[in-house]
Formats: structure tokens, sequence, C-alpha cells
């Protein structure tokens, strides 16, 4: 050891940018599920860890997507979350759903995910309207060695998960290959007597994707680095079903999913005062799906389905980190971004669609007093569809004693339709390229949805006792709402499957207002609890002009937020490594948009015992998951029979 | 008459001539035996060492003594031939003069305490007992206890990731911990083991991880995954230098260049007083700073004391 071992210079590993705003100081709601929660959850599937969000609510819709919704309007294309791993935004230009299942990324190189509650378009552009979710992944650095996870369990519950960290000195890398396999809900339904039994019959959704996943990290110098991240991955999906209802054969049983991106960012630390970051990104999801269906017997005749659907997303953008006071600081960027989507049957044309969008932002954070911090910005966009758009936001956050601070906020965003809302022309075609059946029609041209949101929080964190508390009072003002008018639009259309055609249109607006709270605890070292409660009132009024039939718009939206929703995880650490879990989630009742169901109210609950020990230098870690023990619930659609079962894992790292 | 004032006048004069002269004389020998030449000699011309150098020669302007600076490349005995003391600035520096057959007293400075008790004492070996002494790096793990509960009066249990080598200092650093009613958890590196597992079992059991000088934890390469995985589980690190602090921890306890220079200055001048050098014994530096990372103080949700108050209350206590 020398003096130098004192004296040289380390690389700035916790710069503004890569620590995270404290609950207490963010000018908004924010959830943060770490290692910990994840772990104690047992979940292997992202999207179920937006359980442990207030407010949310999380199924799998079949079709191999998962539909999410906060303090409702959850749909099968959860189109109102802006998306984000590392940085990269990866919800769909098509439909605005978010690509979870084909997403190259295992829950094992997670290292938190942060949710924002409630909009935060100054800071993340359109898109981020009923909230953002921000998944910050490990770095090379952090998992080096070998690691390997394998699951298996019932419900065709299978996982293996190899995962290499090398490199040294100033380069690191981590690759990750895993192969998981779900076959989520029943296949057998009999149930469903109410509409005739047409539901009744086989399904067949069940999942096979196979990624691999890499990131280099370069730490150029004491005050540079660099990083690249690669992922692709291939699914082999079953889907379809075998019904009553003869229409049933127009969904095909396979489909072929291929995803791939290359992500780069250069990173530099000016001084402890400005810090900027430069990324740029390339993001490809290709969809397959074909289907022969024959309705002769319907007098329709074979129907050649063909789902194709291409979606890219290019993307740069800059951020700039700044502090130019002790009590004021900044942020601000901008961002190009080019997205194209291909889709014969979504469009009936061949055509590439594509559109450029660009966008700038600067945001303030000022404490004029040591008690008081007062923060403020905005977004100027421009959108291919919609044009320029500002969505500001402000908020002032007031400390009572240290650790115990009250916020008001106000925030204004909008959410751009997607390719498929503006654009939109689903058709059925036969095998002769006539076509069967128009279902969408293009809109007339959409304005952006807008959110007016007001909210009132308090967020207290009392240290001896080691809980963290934040309630929230909020109240959202919806307008020109996007939604689906269902029509006769194309008189000359015969309507030989769906006798009326949908339009996607700003059909109206809705009112939301209620209070969420979440809790973390953990008063010991061998105790961590979280939990949260989340209390909705939702209305909506039909409204626009030219609006023909939405009728279930009033009737629908206002249920599709359950009224009372809550969940509570709780991990114990005995002795001899030993840890045991328990995860319990409540939902009432709520209606699922566009092709969801009325889903019951229902609880879960899921146990997971494991063991931690040591073998031969390998951290062996054992666990036995139970999960949805209390019984069969629906997710989504009323058949969609969650059912109990129980799986294994292991993992072994060296 | 004759002029007895004359001549009681003249004998007046001689007398005071005589006793100017031998004033100037003893002024002229005690000067020679007092003003003296010290080398300061630096490892490499580094900035660190340079600092140290200046701080030492301007102290010295204001007394009979002057500061000559060398460089370890290329030393030979004539370079310090007419020195009376040597100060060696850096480890580089202090091999480079345990390398000559014979040399002046010796203070070594801005080396680590491990290496100067396991190394250099012996390498440096001298004849009087007060002819060899050292101002550490480190600074007492005493002081970096009180700055713990001090600075972090929630902190209990205090985490240390330790290589092999350093694991001699647990007992020493145990009980300054205890002193201030803290308990130690700490792990000690197995070679080619891999820095995360010790590092999480230490940060599942501890409330603050508390860095040590040690290459083979915290160096360059390492302190990513050191610092993403303390922030991870919320834990706050006390470092040992600026860079450390402004890489990611919660605050550092160090004492620079220029600070440590400051004490040589002093200790040289006081040493120099007498006929023969005589240093005080090896010591810990006892001017000191503390640095804040406001940021990561912000997000993990740490208000701490100002950077100045902490120093005032080490310092009352030292």
């Amino acid at each position: 050891m020398t003096e130098s071992d004192f004296l040289d210079d380390l690389p700035v590993v916790l710069s503004a940018s890569r620590l995270s705003q404290p609950v207490s100081e963010a000018p908004v709601a924010v959830t943060v599920i770490d290692q910990e929660m994840i772990h104690a959850s047992g979940f292997r599937d992202i999207p179920d860890l937006l359980r442990l969000v207030p407010g949310f609510s999380v199924a799998y819709t079949r079709d191999n997507t998962w539909a999410a919704g906060y303090h409702g309007l959850g749909d099968a294309f959860s189109r109102r979350f802006q998306v984000l791993v590392d940085g990269r935004s990866i919800y769909s230009p098509h439909y605005g759903a978010v690509n979870w299942t084909d997403l190259p990324l295992s829950i094992d190189d997670i290292e938190r995910i942060e949710v924002v509650r409630g909009p935060d378009a100054a800071i993340y552009g359109a898109n981020a309207f009923a909230a953002v979710i921000n998944i910050i992944t490990k770095t090379a650095a952090q998992v080096a060695g070998e690691f390997v996870s394998l699951q298996l369990g019932e419900q065709g519950m299978r996982g293996a998960t190899v995962r290499h960290g090398g490199g040294d000195g100033a380069l690191r890398y981590r690759l990750t290959a895993s192969t998981q396999q779900r076959d989520r809900f029943e296949r057998d339904i009999t149930n469903k007597i109410a509409d005739g039994a047409g539901d009744n019959g086989q399904y067949f959704e069940a999942s096979k994707t196979t990624f691999l996943n890499g990131r280099m990290d370069w730490q150029l110098s004491a005050n540079s680095d660099a990083m690249a991240q690669f992922g692709l991955s291939q699914g082999d999906w079953s889907a379809g079903k075998q019904v009553n209802d003869p229409k049933g054969i127009l969904e095909p049983r396979t489909q072929d999913s291929r995803a791939m991106y290359l992500q780069l960012a250069y990173h530099k630390v000016e001084s402890a005062r400005r810090e900027w970051r430069l990324q740029a990104y390339y993001a490809q999801n290709r969809f397959d799906a074909n289907a022969l269906a024959d309705l002769t017997a319907l007098g329709i005749g074979a129907v050649n389905v063909d789902q194709y659907l291409l979606q890219t997303r290019s993307n740069i953008e800059l951020q700039v980190n700044e502090q130019w006071r002790p009590n004021l600081r900044g942020v601000w960027g901008g961002e190009v971004r080019q997205e194209t989507v291909t889709s014969p049957q979504n469009y009936n044309s061949g055509r590439e669609w594509s559109g450029e969008l660009a966008r700038v932002f600067g945001n303030l954070e000022w404490r004029p007093h040591e008690r008081v911090l007062l923060q403020g910005g905005a977004m100027l966009e421009h959108h291919y569809f919609t044009g320029i758009d500002i969505s500001p936001r402000a908020a002032a956050n007031f400390t009572l004693t240290p650790g115990h601070v009250i916020r008001l906020g106000i925030s204004r965003a909008y959410r751009s339709p997607t390719f498929f809302e503006e654009k939109g022309n689903q058709v059925y075609v036969l095998q002769s390229g006539a076509v069967a059946d128009v279902v969408t029609v293009p809109s007339d041209g959409l304005a952006p949805e807008r959110v007016l949101s007001r909210e009132i929080a308090y967020v207290g964190f009392w240290r001896p006792a080691r809980l963290e508390m934040d309630v929230r009072l909020f109240q959202d003002k919806i307008d020109d709402f996007i939604g689906q008018d269902k029509y006769d639009f194309a008189p000359s259309d015969d309507g030989g499957i769906r006798p009326n055609e949908f339009k996607y249109a700003n059909i109206g607006s809705a009112r939301s207002h209620g209070g969420e709270i979440q809790l973390r605890w953990r008063p010991v070292h061998a105790l961590d609890l979280s939990a949260h409660y989340s209390r909705v009132f939702l209305e909506a009024h039909f409204g626009g002009a030219g609006i023909h039939n939405v009728i279930n718009f009033n009737k629908d939206v206002p249920v599709s937020a359950p009224r009372n929703t809550w969940g509570l995880l709780a991990s114990y650490r005995l002795d001899h490594g030993w840890e045991a879990s328990m995860g319990v989630w409540r939902s009432d009742a709520m209606k699922w948009l566009s092709e969801g169901d009325l889903t019951a109210a229902y609880n879960r609950m899921d146990l997971r015992v494991a063991r931690r020990w040591k073998w031969l230098g390998r951290d062996i870690e054992a666990s036995v998951i139970g999960q949805s023990l209390l019984g069969n619930y629906q997710e989504f659609r009323d058949t969609n029979i969650f059912s109990r079962r129980v799986y294994g894992s292991l993992s072994l790292g060296w | 008459m004759t002029f007895p004032g004359r001549a009681t006048r003249w004998r007046a004069l001689q007398r005071i001539v005589r006793l100017g002269v031998a004033c100037v004389c003893l002024a002229i020998v005690s000067s020679q035996a007092v003003a003296a030449r010290v080398a300061v000699l630096l490892s490499d011309d580094a900035t660190p060492y340079q600092e140290v150098y200046q701080v030492i020669r301007a102290y010295l302007d204001d007394t009979p003594h002057e500061a000559v600076r060398v460089y370890a490349e290329g030393l030979t005995p004539a370079a310090l031939n007419d020195a009376r003391l040597v100060v060696a600035v850096g480890v580089g520096a202090a091999e480079a003069l345990a390398a000559l057959p014979e040399r002046p007293p010796v203070l070594a400075i801005l080396v680590p305490r491990s290496w100067y008790l396991k190394t250099g004492r012996a390498r440096l070996g001298s004849s009087s007992r007060r002819g060899l002494s050292a101002i550490y790096l480190d600074q007492p793990f005493e002081r970096q206890a009180l700055l713990i509960r001090l600075a972090l009066p929630d902190v209990r249990r205090v985490g240390v990731l330790l290589s092999a080598e350093q694991s001699s200092m647990v007992n020493e650093l145990d009980s300054a911990l205890r002193a201030q009613g803290l308990s130690l958890v700490y792990a000690t590196l197995t070679p080619d083991e891999r820095l995360i597992t010790p590092l999480e079992a230490v940060l599942t059991e501890a409330d603050l991880l508390l860095a040590l000088p040690d290459p083979l934890v915290f160096n360059r390469n390492t302190a990513q995954s050191l610092f993403l995985t303390s922030y991870r589980y919320r834990d706050p690190v006390l470092g040992y230098s600026r860079s450390l602090t402004r890489a990611g921890a919660l605050l550092s306890l160090h004492s620079s260049p220029a600070q440590i220079g400051r004490q040589a200055a002093e200790w040289i001048s006081s040493a120099m007083q007498g006929g023969t050098v005589r240093l005080p014994p090896p010591a810990y530096p006892s001017y000191f700073s503390v640095s804040i990372n406001d940021q990561v103080a912000r997000s993990l949700g740490f208000i701490l004391p100002p950077e100045a108050d902490l120093e005032k209350r080490l310092e009352g206590r030292n």
C-alpha cells in the first residue's frame, strides 16, 4: 500500500443522474421497487411487479400481452404509460402497449424500478400520462462472476437463466441468456353459461421466449464512462382457442415474435456542478401470426388472417444535469425520435408508416428556504400527428419537520395518438385477396388526450422506527379521451364478421379522484414489510362532435378502476439462511376496457420459503413459491382463470 | 586636570566594542549551530508532493532554516550531504532513501501507517531513537469512530471489508468503535473471492460501510460495485479521501498534502532547536478535513451537520 491508495482519483460512481431523488423531495409520487421486494415477491414476470405499486391493476390478457391500468382506464393495449429500461422507451408505437413478453431482460438483472404515479410529461414527454415505469438494470460491475437460475413448476412454468459477468479494470460486461416458458391460465373453460356458452372450450395460450442480453460498461476516465447494451429475443408463442363460437378460429394458434435493440450511451461528469449524458438507441419488434380461417359455413369464405407487425424506434437524446448554486439545480435536454410501423392487415396497406418527433425540456429545482423546495419545468414537443404541445409541471415541497414533507403538485400531460389509433384500418382479407370485412376505419384526425393532474401529498420518514409512509390525494381531469366509436362507417362493407366498424375518436372525458397510501417498514434487519392501499372514484362523460355509439363509455370507464385495491408484502429472515415471505393482493371488481371483461373481486395470496447457503464456494438459494393459494381468480377476461400453483427455484452464484 | 572623563569614556567604549564583538561572535556561532538545511525528498514531481514542499518551504522561510527540494529518482548521498534532516515525502522517496548506506535523520510523511509499521520503520532504521519518525496519511480509528457518532448518531453497527493483509487491525478498530458505543461487523476477503458476496454479508448487518484504504478492496476498478451495492442497501459509506467523497461516499475524513506539510514544518522547526535532531514519535495527522457529498446525503435522506462544525468538534476531542 502506498499514498496513491489515498490520493488517486476514483471514478464518480454516484453522480447526480445516477442517484435517485429522495421520495420526500421528488415533485411527483414515486414508488421504488427494490431487489429485496422483487426477491420476496416470488414474481418472475416484470409486469407482475406493478402489483407492488398503489393504484395499479395488472393482468395478463392472453395473446401474450399484458394489460396494466393506473386508477383505471386499463385495456389490452395499456396505452398510457411511459416505460423506460435504462432510459430506452419500450412502449409500442403501433398500439401504445408495452412489449413486455418479448422484452429481452431478465428479472434477475434489474437493479430497481422507480414508478412515478401520475403524469410526468415535463420530464418524460407525451405518454408519461398515467404513470412512468423506470427500470434500471444492474451494471456489469455489480454482477461479476457466474450466475445460474432455474425454475420449474405447475402450469408449464419453466425458466432457465445463465449470466456471466466478466472483464476487469475499466472495461466490464455482463451477458445473460434465458429461456422462459409460461402457460398462465387454465386451458379448459366450461364455466361460461351466460352468453350461450360461446366462450366455452379450449384456450391454447402458452409462451416460450428465449433471449440474449448484454451490457458493457467502460470507465474511460475518472470523469467519463460509456455504456453499450444489446438484446435479442425470440418468442414461440401459442394462442387462439377452440370454442363453440365458430369465429374463434380467426385467432392464429401460433405467434412468432422477434425483438432486438442496441443502445449506446456516453456519460461525462464535467464537474461537481455539471454532468451530461448522450444516448442513442435503435429497437425493432417483429410479430407474425397467420391463420387460414375457413368461415364458409357462415357464408364468408376462407379468411387469410395475417397479423404481421413490424415496429422500429430510433432515438437520440441529450440530458444535462446542472447545479448553479447550492440551492438551485436544473436538468435540461432534448430528444429526436423516429418511429415506424408496418402491418398490412392493420392498415389495409403494405406501406411503412413513419413519424418523427422532437422535444426539448427543462426543469428547475430551487430551494429558497431550507424547508421549502420549489420545482417546475416543461416539455415542448412536436409530434408527427398532433404538432406542438407544451407539458408543464410545478410542485412545492414543504418540510414540516425533518423527514416530514407536504407536497402540492400540478401537472399537465398529453398522450399523442398511436399509429393504429390515427391511421388504423384493420381488415380481414379473403384468400382471394378481396376484403371480407372491415373492422376499423382510419380516424378523422385525433387531438391528443390531455390530463390535468393535481395532488396533495404527505411523505413521512421516522428514522428510529425505520418507517416510510407516503399518502396522496389526487384529482385528474382527462379530456379528449381517445376511444373507439362503433358505427356502420363503411356501408358498402357487407359486415360478414362484424356488422359495424370501429373508428378511433376523441370520445369524451373522465374525472377521477381518490387517495392512496404506501408504507415500508423495516423495524429490524430481519423484517421487511411494504403495504399499499388505494381508493379511486372515476366518472366518465361521453361527448364529442359526431360521435355515434359509445354507450359503454359512460358505463364501463367508471368501473375500469377498482374502487379499492391493496397489497401487502412481508418477508422475514430467520437463522441459518432461511427466509419466508408472503404477498397478499386484493382488488375490487373491475371492468377491463377494450376486449376485457368485468372481472370479479379477488384476493390473491402468494407464499415463498427460501434458504440460502454456501456450497463449494458457491452461493446457493433454493426456494418454493406458492401462488394464488386462496384459489382461482380472473385476469382481464372472465375466461382467464389464474389458478393455485407452485413452482420451485434454484439459483447458484460464484 | 587630566581628562578622567575621557579616559573613562574610552574604556567604556572599549568595553562596548568588546561586548559587541562578543555578541556578534556569539550570534555567528549560535546561528551556525541552529540554521540548517532540510532536504525535502519528493517521490516524484506530482502535485501532492510539490504541495508538501511548498508548504514546508514557506513555513521555514520565517526561520533560520532552509528547505531544499530533492527528487527520489537518481538520488545520491551527495545530494543530502549537508542536510541535517531529510523529509521523505511518500513511500517512493522513503524507499529511495532506505537504499542509501548512510543518511541523516528521517521524517517520513504522506505514508500509510501499515507501510511504515510493516516495512518503512525497519528499512529506514536509525541508530538514534529520535532520529526517525513519520506522520501517517491515515486517520486514527478513534477520530473516525467519533465522526460517525457526531455525524450519524443513528448508526450502531459499522461494517468493514478487509483483505487478509489488513485483518490484523480488527482489534484496534473494534476497541475504537466500542469507545463510541459502536459495534463492528467485518468480513475478510479471501484471495480470488468475489467482492460482492462478503460485501453483501457486511451490508446486510451494518448501518454504515467504513472504507479503509486497502488496494485489494477499494480501488479504481472496485469502486463502482462497492458504491452501487452499498447504495442499494441504503448504507452510507465513510471514506478516507476527498476523491472518495466525490466518487460516492456520503462523507470522508482526510488530511490533504498541505495539512500534512504544515504539521511536518512545525515538527521540523521544533526538532532542530537543539544541537541534535530530536523527532517526536510517529503520529497521525493533527490537521484534517471532513468532506460531505451533498447529493448522496440528499438521496439517502441524511441530514448532516456542516463540514466545519464536524471538524471543530473533532478537533475539540483530539
